[in-house]
């Protein structure tokens, strides 16, 4: 094997963000380790406040001003990113090596640029391009992602809400980044284009061993675009493994339960699985179990401690991780549990 | 009468509304064609029923659905109330419809006033409507919506409240008057997956215990199966087809639905789903004329389609205006018909 399949293209250890504020210290991420490999789609799950935009916001270097890296480090092909100054970051890492699609475009386009200047001025720094070279193939993306190309030198508040959150990944792919981060890129789409993009994305890991970061609380969309996946809550790791593990050999509560209260549309009269409470505010000292106070299986131990990684082993070449301690009683629990309920729904029907 | 009319009925529904123009063109009495938002929509909600509309963003479905509340003045069409025509209504006719339609917003984070208590917002249309016993409305109404107990949220505001605690407080405050039909939103696009699936059920509880009727719109397909025994798909103003859920997802006839369903994530990774073939996004419904009005997305496109398709009964309650869902020759003469009759 050669040196580069060894070493991951992105490598997360250990990572703990705090944020300060007045109330005292929150702690939005903590502990979370994970590798993103060349051409690999890794997937970050979770709902709102789980600390997945954090993390990325980490990775780009771009944290709130009250935010800071507590502990642990990030590397890119072997770089201390996580110590780089701002410099350093725009000349060497963005846009050309690493390359973010924000969730929120009306903030991410600089109003006074029209679109095609903000990506001529890009290429100028972090490519070779020529700006007709540059022009050109930000037309092919506009293209791409069906805006006309003739549209490229308007200003964004010429577009809709739509078009600009299509304009900015417009701007993220066209120089060809080797890490896309991928942040809820599509929640402000409509279903056709958001398949049109995905399906885009999964081509260009085929095509030029491109990776990717997909952050969404959607699993549907992990679970179709990406090979690997974290689940998140509340600023820990509750599961971590490939995308088949994760779906078909779910240990900790939190990921049995998301992903069945995710709608299926082969399936319209499925019973959605509905979790209680919503996730704790990391205030103070946060050596526990996040999920607690949501958990149906939760006992005394959840509180006293947060739980470290276990790797479960489901079958000879398969394992994945969890952080919990209950993770074998609780997938026993819950299947025998869904059987019962399945068989009481066969005895009630009359037919059969 | 009134017992066996329908709670809503649209016959040829229509909003346009006027382009704004510049001075230079008022000068010259330039006109511009309107914006044909809603154009010709028909169709019945009937006592316990509950309808879902989807389609993309600007296919018109949240302005019809503002049109059903009164917030605009349609512009064409006919809409009726418990078989009285609403173009007829005077004041006391409007108070008495919006006490019995009510609506539930997209967006539970702006559409409750942060300055009022959960108490005086329940309050508000009670008093509006000087309906008696407001104390013992108001406690039921929120253990409905299972804000329990009620003491504990009355006098939150809504700074203080979760997403989802926030979206049962504007179900409970569409439910406190007490009415026939909401009129839904998307009220759960907004909120995280573990939420959406109880305020999903808690919809579906309320159409099945309360003698409510909802007509309910949304961009995602597949939430709406949850609520919704009919679904109906809106493509630029119109109706392009209308089956019981089940059978929508899991036999569209009109190309853009078999678009709209197929393009749907599934929660599964051994899943192999076949991608919609249809790419770009929708015109502007401005002077779209003639001709069906998907014609130049749809990858089924043939020369009659710049002609426009009939809304046909394809299958029992299975309704489709498509070229490919019927027999020409023998629906010519009952097209004619339908014009005479209009």
């Amino acid at each position: 094997m050669s040196e580069s399949t060894t070493e991951p293209l992105l490598d997360v250890r250990d990572l703990t963000i705090e944020y300060e504020t007045e109330r005292g210290t929150i702690t939005a991420v903590s502990d979370v380790s994970f590798t993103v490999d060349k051409a690999e789609y890794f997937g970050l799950a979770g709902e709102s406040g789980s600390g997945k935009s954090t993390i990325i916001k980490s990775i780009m270097g771009g944290l709130d001003s009250n935010g800071q890296v507590a502990s642990g480090e990030i590397y890119y092909k072997g770089q201390p990113i996580h110590e780089m100054s701002e410099k350093e970051l725009n000349d060497k890492i963005r846009w050309n090596e690493i390359s973010w699609i924000p969730q929120s475009s009306m903030n991410s386009l600089d109003p006074l640029k029209r679109v095609s200047k903000q990506a001529t001025d890009i290429a100028a720094r972090n490519s070779d391009y020529s700006e007709a070279e540059a022009l050109e193939k930000f037309k092919e993306m506009f293209e791409l992602v069906g805006i006309q190309e003739s549209r490229i030198h308007d200003y964004p508040h010429q577009f809709s809400g739509g078009m600009q959150q299509r304009a900015i990944i417009a701007l993220a792919l066209f120089l060809e980044p080797e890490l896309i981060i991928a942040d809820e890129p599509t929640t402000a789409l409509d279903v056709l284009m958001q398949d049109q993009i995905f399906q885009y994305l999964i081509s260009l890991r085929e095509e030029s061993d491109t990776s990717a970061i997909v952050v969404t609380h959607d699993i549907s969309i992990i679970f179709e675009s990406c090979d690997s996946m974290a689940l998140m809550h509340a600023g820990q790791m509750a599961e971590i493994g490939t995308v088949e593990e994760v779906h078909q050999n779910p240990r900790h509560p939190y990921a049995l339960l998301f992903q069945n209260a995710f709608p299926d549309i082969r399936y319209p009269n499925q019973e959605l699985e509905i979790i209680e409470g919503h996730p704790p505010e990391m205030l103070g000292d946060t050596n526990f179990c996040s999920f607690v106070d949501r958990c149906p299986w939760a006992t005394e131990e959840c509180r006293k401690e947060a739980p470290s990684k276990t790797t479960i082993k489901t079958d000879e070449q398969q394992s994945h991780e969890i952080h919990c301690f209950h993770g074998d009683t609780v997938y026993k629990e819950y299947q025998a549990e869904k059987q019962d309920t399945e068989s009481v729904e066969i005895e009630d029907s009359p037919n059969i | 009468m009134s017992s066996k009319s329908p709670l809503l009925e649209l016959r040829g529904l229509e909003k346009h509304f006027e382009q704004r123009r510049s001075f230079k063109e008022i000068a010259l009495r330039k006109n511009k064609p309107p914006v044909q938002a809603v154009d010709g929509v028909s169709f019945e909600l009937n006592e316990n029923e509950s309808k879902a509309i989807i389609g993309e963003s600007g296919c018109g479905k949240s302005t019809l659905l503002k049109t059903l509340m009164g917030l605009h003045d349609y512009t064409g069409g006919r809409l009726f109330y418990k078989g009285r025509d609403t173009g007829g209504f005077v004041d006391s006719d409007w108070k008495e419809f919006r006490r019995n339609v009510q609506m539930i917003f997209q967006d539970p984070f702006n559409s409750l006033d942060p300055k009022k208590t959960v108490r005086s917002t329940l309050k508000q249309p009670l008093n509006v409507h000087k309906m008696d016993n407001k104390t013992d409305r108001i406690h039921d109404v929120l253990q409905e919506v299972e804000l329990n107990p009620p003491e504990k949220y009355l006098d939150r505001f809504p700074g203080q409240l979760s997403g989802g605690e926030r979206q049962r407080v504007s179900i409970a405050r569409a439910l406190v008057l007490d009415p026939d039909v909401i009129l839904a939103d998307e009220p759960v696009s907004m909120l995280d997956v573990s939420t959406q699936a109880a305020i999903l059920k808690k919809l579906k509880n309320l159409i099945e215990t309360k003698d409510i009727s909802m007509l309910y719109i949304s961009h995602d397909v597949s939430t709406v199966s949850y609520v919704a025994d009919i679904i109906k798909v809106m493509y630029l103003g119109r109706i392009v087809e209308s089956a019981p859920t089940e059978t929508l997802l899991s036999e569209p006839k009109h190309p853009y639905s078999q678009a709209l369903v197929s393009s749907i994530p599934v929660p599964d990774p051994t899943h192999e789903r076949e991608h919609p073939k249809v790419k770009g996004s929708p015109r502007d419904p401005i002077g779209i004329g003639e001709g069906c009005r998907f014609r130049d997305r749809c990858p089924e496109e043939m020369d009659i389609c710049s002609k426009t398709p009939q809304y046909v009964e394809a299958e029992e309650d299975h309704e489709v205006a498509c070229h490919l869902c019927y027999d020409h020759e023998s629906q010519t003469d009952s097209q004619s018909e339908t014009e005479v009759e209009l």
